[in-house]
C-alpha cells in the first residue's frame, strides 16, 4: 500500500511545516475514516466520560512507512494570499477520508456512507454482498 | 419538567481526588500484615497502570495503596533444575518481552508482552499485576494458560502454638485463578507471589495473536495456543483466549479436536469453527459480540498455521545465560495517613528536591505544579496517550500514573533535564526533533523526546520499525508520524 498526499497551497512557505501538514492530516483523516466513533445519545449528550479508551485514534503504527509515502505541491500562487500562500490545515485533512471510502470501493465494490468504516462493518457488508451473490445464482 | 436533560459530566480529571493511606512495603510478610489489618480495605500497588487509573476512574476506592513494588526478589526470573522457570510477580511485561529466557521457551509469551498498549505500560506493568487484575482482556493470560502456569499465592499464616512458618502458600493452576471480570480467587489477605511455568516439552511451540483496533489498544479478542507434535501429528495442545468471556479462557474443546491429528487446513478450520461456539463475548466500545466469534475462527486458523509452521523450523536453542534483574534497595518511604502532607525528597533532573506532597498526589501533578516543570504534559490523565511521559531510572514511565510518594529514591528526568545546564545546549534527539520540524502545537513533543530518550538507552542504532513499535504508545495529533520517525531516525526531511 502507497499513500501519495498532494495539496495545492500557493506559494510553500514553511516547507517542512506544509509536509507536516500533509502528514498530519492523513493521520487525522486515517482516524476520521477507520477509527474514531464519537456516540451521541437521544438528548445530544457525549456518551464518552472523556477517556481515551472510547474511541482510538491512529498511532506511530497505523501510520505509513517513510517508503511508502510521499508528499507533492503544486506550483501555484494565490494573488489574494499573503506571498502567494493560501490555506492548507483543512485541506490537507478533508480528501483523506473520502481516498480511503474509494480505496476500499475500489478493492471490494461495496461503498460506505457512514464514518468510521471498522472491520465490523466491512466483514458485515462483505459477508451481505456474498450472500446477495449466492441468492442471485440460485 | 418531569424529566430533566442528563448532563454528561466528564469525570476525567488530572488529580486522583480519592484520599487513602500510602503504605510502602519492605518484605511479602509486612505487606500481608497491613492487608490483614485493612480487612479488604486496601489495594497492592505494583506498576499502577491498572489500580491508578481504575482509582481515578472512580471504580474502585481504597482505604489504603501498599506499594509493593520495593519488595526484594520478586522482580526476578528463575531457570530451575527441572527445568521450569518461575517468575516474579514484580517482573516487568517489559522484562518478559526481551528477556532471552523468556523469549527462546515461550516465545508466546514474549509476544503477548510485546503487544502491550505502549513501552510505557509494559516498563511500568508487572505480570502479577496484569493477572490480579482479573481482567478478561489481560494480555499475558491465555498465554500463560496454554503453558500451564500455576500461580502461588501467600498469606498470613494464622498464628499457631509451635508454628514456624509465618507465611502461608496455596498454589494454583492459572485457570482456577479468574473467577469474572476483575474478580480472581485472591482473598482480601493474600498476594500473588510467583508464576511457575513447566518446562516445555520437546517438540513444542507457542503462538500468540491479538486483534484490536489500533496496535496500541487493548485486544478485541486475543488466542494463544501451545503444541507439541511427534511424527507429523499434535500430541499435545492447549488454546486459549482473551477478552471473548468474562474471564481468560481455556477452549478445551478445540484442544481435544486436533489432538491426535495431523495439520490440515480443513483441521484447522473445523477447529476454528469450534473456537467461534466455545467463546462467550459481549458487546463492547472495542467490538461487537458477532464479530469476536467471526475473528475467533479466523485466529485460530492463523495461529494453528503459524505454530505448525514454527514447528518445522528447529526450536530457537535455549541460551544458558539468564539474566540477572539488579535490584536496587530503594528508601522506604515512612506510611503516609490518607489526608496529610509529608515532606519527601525527589530527585529530579540530577537535583534533590523537596516536597510536600499527600499520598494521593501524582507525580505529573508535582513536577508541573510545586516543580513547575510544564515542560511534562497532560492530557488523557489514564495512560493512553503518554504525553507525560518522563524518564524514571533511565526508563521512560507515565507521570500521571505514578504516585509522588512512590518516586522517592528514584532519578527522575523531565525535557527539561537534557538540556545541558551550561551551555544551553540541547540534547541531540531535541535538535532532531527542530531539524525535522516533528512538532506543530508541540504538546506531544517532550513525552515523545523523553521516550525517543528511553529507546535509545536500550537500542543505539534502532531500525524504523524498532522506532515505530517502541513508540507505539504516543500520539500526536498534529503532525502525524513522519517527521517524527524521520527524526528519530536522524534522517533529513525529503523535499520534492
Amino acid at each position: 500500500l502507497r499513500t501519495a498526499l498532494g495539496v495545492d497551497c500557493g506559494t510553500v512557505v514553511n516547507p517542512d511545516g506544509a509536509v507536516g501538514q500533509l502528514e498530519g492530516g492523513l493521520s487525522r483523516g486515517m482516524g476520521m475514516a477507520l477509527y474514531e466513533d464519537i456516540e451521541w445519545d437521544q438528548q445530544g449528550q457525549l456518551r464518552s466520560k472523556g477517556y481515551l479508551v472510547d474511541a482510538k485514534t491512529p498511532g506511530i503504527m497505523e501510520s505509513p512507512t517513510l517508503e511508502t509515502l510521499n508528499t507533492y505541491f503544486a506550483d501555484t500562487y494565490e494573488p489574494t494570499g499573503p506571498h502567494g500562500a493560501k490555506g492548507i490545515g483543512e485541506a490537507a485533512l478533508n480528501p483523506v477520508p473520502a481516498a480511503y471510502a474509494n480505496a476500499i470501493y475500489n478493492a471490494i465494490g461495496i461503498r460506505f456512507h457512514q464514518l468510521p468504516i471498522t472491520p465490523e462493518k466491512l466483514l458485515a457488508a462483505l459477508m451481505e454482498k456474498e450472500a446477495m451473490v449466492k441468492e442471485g445464482l440460485r | 419538567m418531569d424529566n430533566p436533560m442528563q448532563v454528561n459530566e466528564m469525570t476525567n480529571s488530572h488529580l486522583l481526588a480519592q484520599d487513602f493511606d500510602y503504605l510502602e512495603a519492605s518484605s511479602v510478610e509486612e505487606a500481608l500484615t497491613w492487608l490483614a489489618q485493612y480487612n479488604g480495605g486496601a489495594r497492592l500497588l505494583a506498576g499502577g497502570t491498572d489500580l491508578i487509573v481504575m482509582m481515578k476512574m472512580g471504580r474502585v476506592n481504597p482505604q489504603a495503596v501498599i506499594n509493593i513494588s520495593h519488595i526484594p526478589g520478586l522482580n526476578e526470573i528463575k531457570a530451575n533444575p527441572d527445568g521450569s522457570v518461575s517468575i516474579g510477580a514484580l517482573v516487568s511485561i517489559h522484562t518478559l518481552a526481551t528477556d532471552l529466557l523468556i523469549r527462546g521457551r515461550y516465545p508466546a509469551l514474549a509476544e503477548a508482552c510485546r503487544s502491550f498498549g505502549s513501552t510505557q505500560i509494559e516498563v511500568m506493568g508487572t505480570i502479577g499485576g496484569n493477572l490480579c487484575n482479573g481482567s478478561p482482556a489481560a494480555d499475558t493470560a491465555p498465554v500463560l494458560l496454554t503453558l500451564c502456569a500455576e500461580v502461588t499465592l501467600a498469606s498470613r499464616q494464622p498464628v499457631l502454638p509451635g508454628a514456624t512458618q509465618a507465611r502461608r502458600r496455596r498454589i494454583l493452576p492459572l485457570e482456577k485463578f479468574f473467577l469474572g471480570p476483575g474478580k480472581t480467587v485472591l482473598q482480601p489477605d493474600e498476594m500473588l507471589v510467583e508464576i511457575t511455568l513447566p518446562a516445555p516439552s520437546p517438540g513444542s511451540t507457542n503462538v500468540f495473536l491479538k486483534a484490536s483496533r489500533v496496535i496500541a489498544d487493548l485486544a478485541k479478542a486475543s488466542l494463544a495456543i501451545s503444541l507439541s507434535h511427534q511424527d507429523g501429528h499434535i500430541t499435545e495442545c492447549r488454546v486459549a483466549m482473551g477478552s471473548v468471556a468474562p474471564t481468560p479462557i481455556l477452549l478445551p474443546r478445540v484442544a481435544e479436536a486436533l489432538i491426535g491429528h495431523a495439520y490440515s487446513p480443513e483441521k484447522a478450520a473445523e477447529a476454528g469453527a469450534l473456537a467461534a461456539e466455545s467463546i462467550s463475548p459481549i458487546d463492547d466500545v472495542r467490538s461487537s459480540a458477532w464479530y469476536r466469534r467471526q475473528i475467533a475462527n479466523v485466529m485460530l486458523q492463523d495461529a494453528l498455521q503459524l505454530a505448525w509452521d514454527r514447528l518445522a523450523e528447529s526450536i530457537s536453542a535455549i541460551p544458558s545465560n539468564i539474566p540477572t534483574n539488579g535490584h536496587q534497595p530503594l528508601p522506604i518511604v515512612p506510611a503516609l495517613k490518607s489526608g496529610e502532607r509529608h515532606e519527601i525528597e525527589l530527585k529530579v533532573n540530577g537535583r534533590k528536591i523537596r516536597v510536600w506532597v499527600a499520598p494521593n498526589e501524582l507525580l505529573l501533578n508535582v513536577l508541573r505544579g510545586k516543580l513547575e516543570l510544564t515542560g511534562t504534559k497532560y492530557a488523557c490523565g489514564i495512560g493512553e496517550c503518554s504525553a507525560c511521559t518522563v524518564q524514571v531510572d533511565g526508563k521512560p514511565m507515565l507521570a500521571c500514573l505514578i504516585l509522588a510518594a512512590s518516586a522517592v529514591g528514584k532519578d527522575i528526568v523531565t525535557v527539561e533535564g537534557l538540556q545541558d545546564p551550561q551551555s544551553g545546549e540541547l540534547d541531540p534527539v531535541q535538535q532532531k526533533f527542530i531539524d525535522n520540524t516533528a512538532f506543530q502545537c508541540g504538546y506531544c513533543t517532550p513525552g515523545l523526546i523523553m521516550t525517543t530518550k528511553g529507546l535509545f538507552n536500550e537500542i543505539a542504532n534502532p531500525s524504523e520499525e524498532q522506532v515505530r513499535h517502541y513508540l507505539r504508545g504516543n500520539l500526536c495529533r498534529c503532525t502525524g508520524y513522519a517527521s517524527i520517525v524521520r527524526a528519530v531516525m536522524g534522517s533529513s526531511t525529503p523535499q520534492e
